[in-house]
């Protein structure tokens, strides 16, 4: 008997729905199908429950490292086949990691299903058959060039690390970046591969969606011909939630080869899941996803203090981070960058979230969702993390209203209490030799 | 039975590729209008291309296209700039302005029921703009904020001292789309309302629109466009396109002491997008540097690992294209790295093998499957073939034109538009590392101008 619960499903929002089937193989494999015949592709995503998080110590880097080498062949598929397969039936792929997953995948013509199906198959059945030093070589010098392109070379981008590092204490899961460090990339060997592999790359640590003009039924006797007969693997445990608390602001300076210097000031907060995760994505928007927002609008438009303001919210399985980024205008120092952010957000605090901007931003979130729902890979993909990072194929679209929900009071309340009355990382970037520039601590 | 998967499934059947249909309509002003059926999502996009590109800048105006650009954003005769972003916010409208060579584009993306109040917002921000003095000097501000900041990332500089390499110094399109430090310096309101004024000439501009309309439906919605922008509105110039020398054949340096990686650009001017071999040099550049399974980086990235990964493309324009191979590698093999390119264009004037040609057809054509699901893909198509007057179905010629061709028509192709003899190659990065190679680099400042080094 094959476990099913293949009734149909929508993940609803705003008016969208995206449709979709679940349906859980013997070995643990859950498929997601969401069947939609507006064009005439198959879109096949493979999602695992593995990411930078779950790295050993001395082995950073080592899961994106991983992913490239997913692309490398295995028993039945040649070391170029995976991009030569799927380009020439007029495909696109790619893959990518995350701190807390990593995500496969590739779009073809709808008559290519089965391509797709076998070349995910092969690799995480048969992996190890094809594995060799000369591979692993090779794959760690083309990520180190991708750190050096990315991060070395990119003006700014040497801080992320330092942030990463100074807003988890040592040894959190993520306390160090998806890149990793040259060294533990260097370290890695053909053992840590096989090793990794048998432990995280099960069928019971994996999602399978598959979107496109591809019926529910044929959909699962594809993925129960290419992937039932898999061996499950070991048991993934769950990802304990280790949210942190700073004691004390914590300073921190990095010199790099720019003209301007950049402020982020950045918090620790909840994971995914947790009461105040809604309320954190939409004070973001309020502070700064739109011009008119409050940072973007002081800063840049009545104050001009800044070249350039983000802010982002993110909660990933074990904690979470919030950040504001301010590149400085010319002749600004950091200390005002600074003194300024927490003016502006003492008077958010005092005043309270400005109505007509939060329903400004609401209508954004909205039409930003459906934007991002355009294609059936889109859906397909959105379905598939949706189910490896929160157990249900549909949570994005509930999320998503969560967030549209989020009153101003919340709002307000999560900006009290995640960020004015937290410590935060006060992280200064500043052009060579100008270390003095830097900001020591919050205003007083 | 056994499953076999000692073999690449076949495909399940034959898929025929449609294309996207365009049709068109003059409009009462004589704009001329093109239109795509997409139902994806509840939302319509629209563009309107006028004559306000990069060509039109004169050399003591450069980047002013951009910054005419920048300030459609910034508010309207009716709203400030706040007042406008506001409005846009409130209806979860995109409305964004650009240039490329030849025009100025104002694009809109909004859910349909909310198109007509955000129709009204992009008809004031092409028809009323606000060039508010204090705006102005704000978005100057930051314009010069960016120039004072250009050469701080490699492929940045790459990408202009390559412009300026190809194109010469004599036109607008040799520098950086920001412009310079001394012509925005000397920008004002008057120069930018000027430029914004010529460049509004309806009959020689465009609108595209993608929704789930039909062309009637969307000729209609468009009246309030058609209204504002009356037929004799500021007749426009036709562009000059000043002719400029190209720098010479050989290997140029921009120094970056130190840097872990050099960025790479090598290639030279190919022909303009309505040359009749067009169409096939996509397909021509496919085996060797059009895709992740090509020479270049099956070489220089999956059997060397000097590179996160390379490119090579034939970049259309109206005047004059270029073939450029693009990557960024570890520095201490950058004189390996451009041999090797070398190397590759070289031994590829052969043309492909039979089992390349192979690939490519199937590739392009199975690929059109997936290529216009989107309204924005849609609207891309449409933008392009508008653009350079390529026939509605080119992807399809171009296909045909590729069926009748054998490996040696494609080497002949090769021939006459990949020339080794010719390539310039710039390397952003330590020049120390360069001395491996025979000869010697001249030195370039972060604009991609010579500089006399002793």
């Amino acid at each position: 008997m094959i476990p099913t619960s293949t009734a149909p499903l929508a993940a609803r929002a705003f008016g969208s729905e995206v449709r979709h089937h679940v349906h859980v193989l013997h070995n643990g494999l859950r498929l997601v199908v969401h069947p939609d015949s507006s064009a005439p592709v198959a879109a096949v995503y493979v999602g695992y429950h593995v990411g930078s998080a779950r790295e050993e110590p001395g082995r950073t880097g080592f899961a994106h490292l991983f992913e490239h080498l997913l692309f490398q062949g295995s028993a039945n598929v040649a070391s170029d086949g995976h991009f030569r397969h799927v380009t020439q039936a007029g495909g696109t792929l790619n893959g990518n990691t995350s701190f807390d997953r990593t995500l496969y995948f590739e779009t073809v013509p709808s008559n290519q299903l089965e391509l797709a199906l076998w070349l995910e198959s092969d690799r995480m059945g048969f992996l190890l058959d094809a594995m060799t030093q000369a591979k692993l070589d090779n794959q760690r010098d083309v990520v180190r060039n991708e750190k050096r392109q990315n991060y070395e070379q990119r003006p700014y981008a040497k801080a992320h690390e330092a942030l990463a590092a100074a807003l988890f204490p040592a040894g959190h899961p993520y306390a160090h970046l998806p890149i990793g460090s040259h060294e533990d990339l260097i370290a890695a060997t053909l053992d840590d591969v096989s090793g990794f592999f048998r432990r995280w790359y099960g069928p019971n640590n994996a999602t399978l969606g598959i979107g496109g003009d591809v019926s529910l039924e044929r959909a699962i006797a594809a993925a129960e011909r290419w992937f039932g007969e898999l061996p499950r693997g070991p048991e993934s445990p769950p990802m304990v939630p280790q949210p942190v608390r700073l004691e004390r602001t914590v300073a921190v300076t990095v010199e790099d080869k720019v003209a301007l210097p950049q402020l982020t000031l950045a918090w620790p907060t909840p994971e995914a899941g947790s009461r105040d995760e809604a309320a954190l994505e939409m004070l973001a928007m309020v502070l700064s996803a739109s011009r008119a927002s409050v940072l973007d609008r002081a800063f840049m438009i009545d104050e001009l203090l800044a070249k350039s303001v983000t802010c982002g919210s993110f909660c990933g399985d074990v904690a979470g981070r919030f950040t504001i980024t301010l590149t400085a205008a010319a002749g600004v120092t950091l200390e005002r960058l600074c003194a300024r952010t927490f003016e502006l957000l003492e008077e958010v605090r005092r005043t309270g979230v400005d109505p007509a901007l939060l329903q400004r931003m609401r209508h954004r979130h909205e039409a930003d969702f459906v934007r991002g729902l355009d294609s059936i890979s889109n859906r397909t993909q959105a379905l598939v993390l949706s189910d490896v990072l929160r157990g249900d194929p549909a949570a994005f679209a509930t999320h998503a209203e969560r967030v549209v929900a989020a009153s101003a009071d919340e709002v307000r309340d999560v900006l009290a209490r995640h960020l004015l009355d937290s410590p935060p990382v006060l992280l200064s970037v500043v052009p060579e030799g100008r270390a003095a520039d830097a900001v020591r601590g919050r205003p007083a | 039975m056994k499953l076999d998967r000692s073999q690449a499934p076949r495909r399940s059947g034959p898929l025929e590729a449609r294309l996207p249909r365009i049709e068109r309509r003059t409009l009462d002003n004589g704009l001329a209008l093109a239109t795509c059926r997409a139902s994806a999502t509840p939302e319509t996009l629209i563009e309107v291309s006028v004559p306000g590109g990069r060509a039109r800048e004169r050399l003591d105006e450069l980047g002013l296209a951009s910054l005419v650009a920048k300030l459609l954003q910034e508010g309207t005769r009716r709203r400030t700039t706040v007042e406008l972003v506001d409005a846009l916010d409130y209806l979860g409208a995109d409305l964004r302005a650009g240039v490329d060579e030849d025009t100025l584009v104002l694009s809109l993306r909004v859910l349909d029921r909310h198109l007509a109040p955000a129709l009204e917002l992009l008809c004031e921000s092409l028809f009323e703009p606000r060039f508010d003095p204090l705006d102005f000097e704000r978005v100057r501000a930051l314009r010069l904020a960016a120039l004072r900041s250009r050469g701080e990332e490699a492929a940045r500089v790459a990408d202009t001292a390559w412009d300026r390499l190809l194109e010469g110094p004599l036109t607008s399109l040799g520098y950086s789309a920001l412009g310079t430090e001394a012509t925005i310096g000397a920008a004002s309101v008057a120069t930018a309302r000027a430029f914004h004024e010529r460049s509004l000439d309806p009959r020689r501009s465009r609108v595209a629109l993608v929704g789930n309309w039909t062309a009637d439906e969307a000729a209609d919605l468009l009246a309030p466009l058609v209204r504002r922008w009356p037929a004799d509105f500021a007749p426009a110039a036709a562009n000059d396109a000043t002719p400029s020398a190209a720098a010479s054949a050989g290997l140029y340096c921009v120094d970056r002491p130190g840097a872990p990686q050099a960025e790479l650009r090598i290639g030279h001017r190919s022909v303009a997008a309505n040359h009749p071999d067009w169409l096939l040099l996509a397909a021509l550049n496919y085996p060797l540097g059009g895709q992740f399974s090509s020479r270049l980086n099956l070489n220089l990235r999956e059997k060397r690992g000097f590179t996160y990964g390379v490119r090579s493309g034939f970049e259309p324009r109206r005047g004059r294209g270029s073939f450029t191979v693009a990557l960024a590698v570890q520095s201490r093999h950058v004189a390996e790295s451009i041999r090797e390119v070398r190397r590759e264009l070289a031994e590829y004037l052969a043309g492909p093998t039979e089992s390349e040609l192979d690939f490519t057809r199937e590739a392009l054509e199975q690929a059109l499957a997936r290529q216009f699901e989107t309204a924005a893909a849609r609207l891309a198509f449409v933008h392009t073939v508008e653009r350079f007057g390529w026939p509605d179905d080119y992807p399809l010629e171009r296909l045909r034109r590729l069926a009748a061709l054998t490996p040696a028509d494609l080497a002949q192709l090769a021939r006459a538009h990949l020339r080794p003899a010719e390539l310039r190659v710039i390397a952003v990065g330590p020049r120390s590392e360069l001395s491996a190679l025979e000869e010697s680099a001249q030195s370039l400042d972060i604009d991609g101008a010579p500089l006399d080094v002793p």
